[in-house]
Formats: C-alpha cells, structure tokens, sequence
C-alpha cells in the first residue's frame, strides 16, 4: 500500500485512520497527525516533514482535511521542498481507501495523472442519496439473458 | 470467469466492496440474490456501494447463472457474492466448475449456529453446504478482510466441532 500522511484539525485524521483499518485491515503505511489550537505553522510544517523523511525516498501522499486550512497550508510548505511528495485536500474514507490502494508508477508524472483521475473520481461519490432513491422507478433488472 | 464466490450476509459493503475487489483485482461484482431484484432499496444501496471502475451486474440465482455460463464474459474477472451457503450451492451446481474458490466472511449468527470467526457464524447444513462444495474440488476458506487471518477448511471444522 501507498505511504500516506494524514493532516487534519484535531483528532479527525485518528480517527479516520482507524475507520480505514476497519475495512482495509492493519494499514502500517498510513500516519495520522493532527494540528491543534495552539500549534503553530512552524510546528506543523516540521512534523510534516519528520513523517515524510521517516518514509526515505518512496512516494508520499500527504491528505489534508480542507482545502481552505492551515493544514493545506503547512502542506504546501512542505510540497515544494519534496520531488516524491503529493498534496491531496478534501479527506474522506474512499478517497483514503483509493489512494492507499491504487498502485503508483516511479515517474511522477504519471503518478500525477492517476492521482488526478482517482481525485475526479472521488468528487464524483459525494451524492445526495435522497435522489437516487426517490428517482424515477428502475427498469426492470434484466433477467436470465447472461448479460451483465 | 468466477476470480471468487464470496459469500456474506450483507452481500456487498465496504470489506468487500474496496478490500475484497482489490485483492482480487476483479472488474465485476455480480451479485445472485432472489430478493435483491425487486427491492429497489437494496438496488440504490449497492450502486452507492460500487467503487468506480468495477462493473456491478445484480441478477436472481438462475440469472446470475445464466451470466456465469455465457461465454462471452469468460475474459472478465467477477467476484460473485451470494448471501447464504445454500444460494453458493446452487448457483454452483449449476456452472460446472466456474467457481473454484469460496471465500466465507460475514455469516450473521441466528438459531442453532455456531461461531466460527469473529464475525462468522455457521449452521449444521451449513457445514454440510462446506462439505460437499470441497467434494467438487473447490477451496473453502474464511476471512474477514485480506489482512486478517484466513481459516482453511479445517479450522473451520475444527471450530465448528469445538
């Protein structure tokens, strides 16, 4: 599995992470950090930078909670000083699941590409449930024709 | 082709719906259940449950065996998920040798079960279900999710009978 660092305002990435284990089983390549209150930018950046030098040279993808916070911030300090890192802001548990799982190639750029694809994707699972149920009746399930 | 029949009480969700298809690298889940089909709740809820990507076919027993056996989808690779042992058995009894490996997780607890796995429960004719799936030549093995410990058909037994 991919390395990943979450970033989160309080005790959220903790949390998260041990929901991902709940469906992935032991993930040993996922962190979790957290800001609080009363840390400031400095300190965030540094532990940042602890837990991606911890990984050696290997990919790293850190996920932020909000685009919008200083989480993303200390991110982008930390993104610019870093050729195998990755930034990716909006955490959620099949955005976490699909970039620990998704297999990444060496060459960066076409690490980006996937990462691009698998951030559309996760965009596209935030639904509002109330219009897929209340919506037209389904056609009838196809029967026994062996198609899919 | 059948990568795996899981089977599992709550047919598809986040275990199996991310773990499982990930392990197994399949692009189809298929799932056989004769209620499914006409509960439009259970319908949204796996389409919900989905990952992008992977095809999801839900059929009745006799229509997920019809897709089983057309040869057209012999290139894919399809996680067929029933919900009980006996639904496994008879989808099984009639594709020949498609399934070959059956993988059990999710067996709700009930009367005159027992447990087996942390989340696992099995009755007698379950047991008899698992006997005679292994008499076709096919593998049974329990597992919750891929990093948990995999019970071979004898621990299952043995817990069974302990």
């Amino acid at each position: 599995m991919n390395n990943v660092v979450l970033l989160t305002h309080g005790e959220f990435s903790k949390g998260i992470a041990q929901s991902c284990e709940f469906i992935l089983g032991k993930v040993d390549s996922l962190k979790a950090l957290s800001i609080s209150m009363d840390t400031s930018m400095i300190q965030a950046e540094k532990m940042l930078q602890e837990t991606i030098c911890s990984y050696g040279e290997a990919p790293v993808i850190i996920i932020t909670d909000i685009a919008a916070g200083s989480t993303t911030q200390a991110g982008l300090q930390v993104l610019t000083r870093y050729k195998n890192v990755y930034l990716v802001s909006g955490l959620n548990l099949g955005l976490l699941t699909e970039l620990l799982l998704t297999e990444l190639p060496d060459n960066r750029e076409e690490c980006l590409k996937i990462l691009r694809e698998i951030v559309q994707q996760a965009r596209e699972t935030i639904t509002l449930v109330n219009d897929l149920a209340d919506g037209e009746p389904e056609a009838e399930l196809s029967e026994e024709d062996g198609e899919l | 082709m059948i990568t795996i029949l899981r089977v599992d009480d709550r047919l598809l969700h986040g275990q199996v719906a991310v773990a499982w298809t990930n392990y197994y690298k399949v692009d189809v889940i298929l799932l056989a259940n004769d209620k499914m089909i006409t509960d439009k709740t259970m319908q949204t809820a796996f389409r919900l449950a989905t990952p992008p990507g992977i095809t999801l076919s839900m059929k009745s027993l006799d229509g997920a065996i019809a897709v089983i056996n057309n040869p057209k989808h012999a290139s894919r690779r399809i996680m067929l998920i029933t919900r009980t042992m006996q639904d496994a058995e008879y989808v099984c009894g009639k594709t020949g040798e498609a399934v070959r490996e059956m993988l059990l997780g999710g067996l709700k607890s009930g009367e005159g079960k027992k447990q087996i796995d942390m989340n696992s429960y099995m009755s007698e004719d379950d047991m008899a279900v698992l006997e005679r799936m292994e008499q076709k030549g096919i593998t049974v093995f329990m597992q919750a999710d891929p990093t948990s410990r995999r019970l071979d058909s004898s621990e299952i037994r043995k817990n069974y009978n302990k």
